[in-house]
């Protein structure tokens, strides 16, 4: 069932917002122990608040589109009176005494707090082979890796167990697991979601945004999310839009079924409509170097404070964290230099589309602990080849979608991302809604 | 003081960074070197 099917039956009065709340709770309590997804589950109070929200309905006080849905946020992003780990040792008892920005806007949208999901400790990492609160898994394959860092967010919307999870992305942290098990995952433009009362990484590379299990839903949790100054309408139809698929980079160095999946997914809008078009994409490697440099420059300066808690990292947060102390000042500003001179040359290249097709992910998703992935032959790291194509979209701050577009022979999700420009997640999110249809979710576990 | 980095983490962190670090610097080579920033505005520059 998805939110607009779950709304409209709310409103027909087929299903309570209560019976909506204790089907998830059902789902969590029965795929949980097996999961990992959820740190904490606010049972009572979400039992209590969606009884609430059906005397509001039964009152005639609607709250929207999103009144009565089941959500979940990720661990990172502060709830009043709910404990927010980050994932990590550090803040494993921190309970905020308000909510972020984010959290308040979804509650007057009417959502049910659920609980919260797991990440990779602070966020830092795409395995979330979490050492402190346990290795999350993926619904598709209990011994694959449901990507990170919001892995518990991208399990638990494909497990049925929420209707929508919030998600952090600072190099890929949202359209990762949503490629990984095959839900959608929306990283906004830059600023498009307030981030106050959210555990920052990198300051200048952190997002905020929804994991929903089709497009219609995250563009429902998007409206509730997002500051609507800056958003421009979406188009009426997808007919014309002009797509580019990458001549370069994003399709090499790729497992083949990714590739094709991707490709075909481009023919199909082309068939629908839009004109689609082979386009060179400026330099990804360099983007990409420049990210990886400021990242860890900006992660290691926010965590200045617990340097000498070394013993509370798990080993590969600790190892980013001390490379990040050891980046000269001279190289993130150059970084930050290289990253303005990129911008320019993705404007430019977007002057001549308004969408770019590439996969979210080069590969579907790997074994939990699998430290390297073959792609055209070589041995790569799985860290490295998860976040090569989406990590260059953080330093841009441009908007893109990532949503299944096809199935391995492995029987795992594949991921197409769209980038689009900045403040056109409704031009990302048209397209992508009028896809959809011609890929049916296939149902894990 | 904040703890230092250990000498056995330094050397297993050291050549993964320096290889990045290396990278990045390559491909920084390009940016406008000062003289000709501050003859004329260069995106890069910012405002």
């Amino acid at each position: 069932m998805t939110i607009r099917e779950a709304a409209a039956a709310l409103r027909s009065r087929q299903i309570s917002c209560l019976e909506l709340t204790n089907r998830s709770l059902d789902q969590i309590a029965k795929l949980n122990p097996r999961l990992n997804a959820f740190l904490t589950v606010t049972g009572e109070a979400a039992r209590k608040r969606a009884a609430q929200l059906d005397r509001d309905l039964a009152n005639g006080i609607d709250h929207g589109p999103l009144h009565g849905i089941p959500i979940a946020h990720k661990d990172l992003i502060w709830t009043r009176g709910v404990r927010t780990t980050s994932g990590s040792k550090l803040f494993a008892d921190y309970v905020p005494a308000s909510d972020a920005p984010v959290v308040e806007k979804l509650d007057r949208a009417g959502t049910v707090l659920l609980g919260k999901t797991g990440l990779h400790e602070i966020a830092y990492g795409v395995t979330s082979e979490n050492p402190h609160f346990g290795v999350i898994r993926n619904p598709h394959d209990l011994e694959r890796s449901p990507g990170g860092s919001s892995g518990g967010s991208g399990a638990a919307v494909a497990a049925g167990m929420a209707f929508m999870a919030t998600g952090t992305d600072t190099g890929g942290s949202i359209r990762i697991p949503a490629s990984f098990c095959g839900v959608v995952g929306l990283k906004p433009t830059y600023g498009a979601v307030d981030r106050t009362g959210i555990q920052p990484l990198g300051f200048s590379l952190d997002h905020v945004g929804p994991l929903t299990r089709t497009v219609g839903d995250a563009g429902l949790a998007f409206q509730a999310m997002a500051e609507p100054r800056h958003i421009r309408p979406a188009p009426p139809n997808i007919q014309n839009l002009r797509i580019g698929l990458p001549e370069n980079f994003y399709l090499t160095s790729v497992d083949p079924e990714v590739k094709q999946a991707v490709e075909n997914t481009a023919r199909l809008a082309e068939q629908m409509g839009a004109r689609v078009s082979p386009v060179r994409v400026p330099d990804i490697d360099a983007l990409n170097a420049a990210g990886r440099v400021i990242l860890l420059a900006e992660a290691s300066a926010l965590y200045e404070p617990y340097w000498n808690r070394r013993e509370d990292f798990g080993a590969d947060v600790l190892a980013l964290l001390d490379q990040g102390r050891l980046v000269p000042a001279t190289d993130y500003v150059n970084a930050q230099r290289l990253r303005r001179a990129l911008l320019q040359d993705f404007h430019a290249l977007f002057t001549s589309i308004d969408c770019l097709f590439t996969p979210t992910t080069p590969i579907a998703a790997p074994r939990i602990g699998q430290k390297q992935v073959e792609l055209d032959g070589q041995m790569v790291d799985t860290r490295l080849a998860a976040t090569r194509l989406v990590r260059g979209i953080n330093v841009l701050g441009f908007p893109a979608l990532s949503l299944a577009c096809g199935t391995s022979t492995a029987g795992l999700p594949i991921g197409l991302q769209m980038i689009g420009r900045p403040w056109e997640e409704g031009l990302l999110l048209s397209l992508g809604e009028a896809l959809e249809p011609r890929f049916p979710p296939q149902p894990p576990m | 003081m904040p703890l230092p980095i250990p000498d056995e983490q330094l050397q297993r962190i050291q050549p993964v960074l320096n290889a990045l670090l290396a990278d990045l610097r390559q491909r920084t080579q390009t940016l406008t070197p000062a003289i000709d920033l501050a003859l004329q505005y260069h995106p890069e520059a910012g405002s």
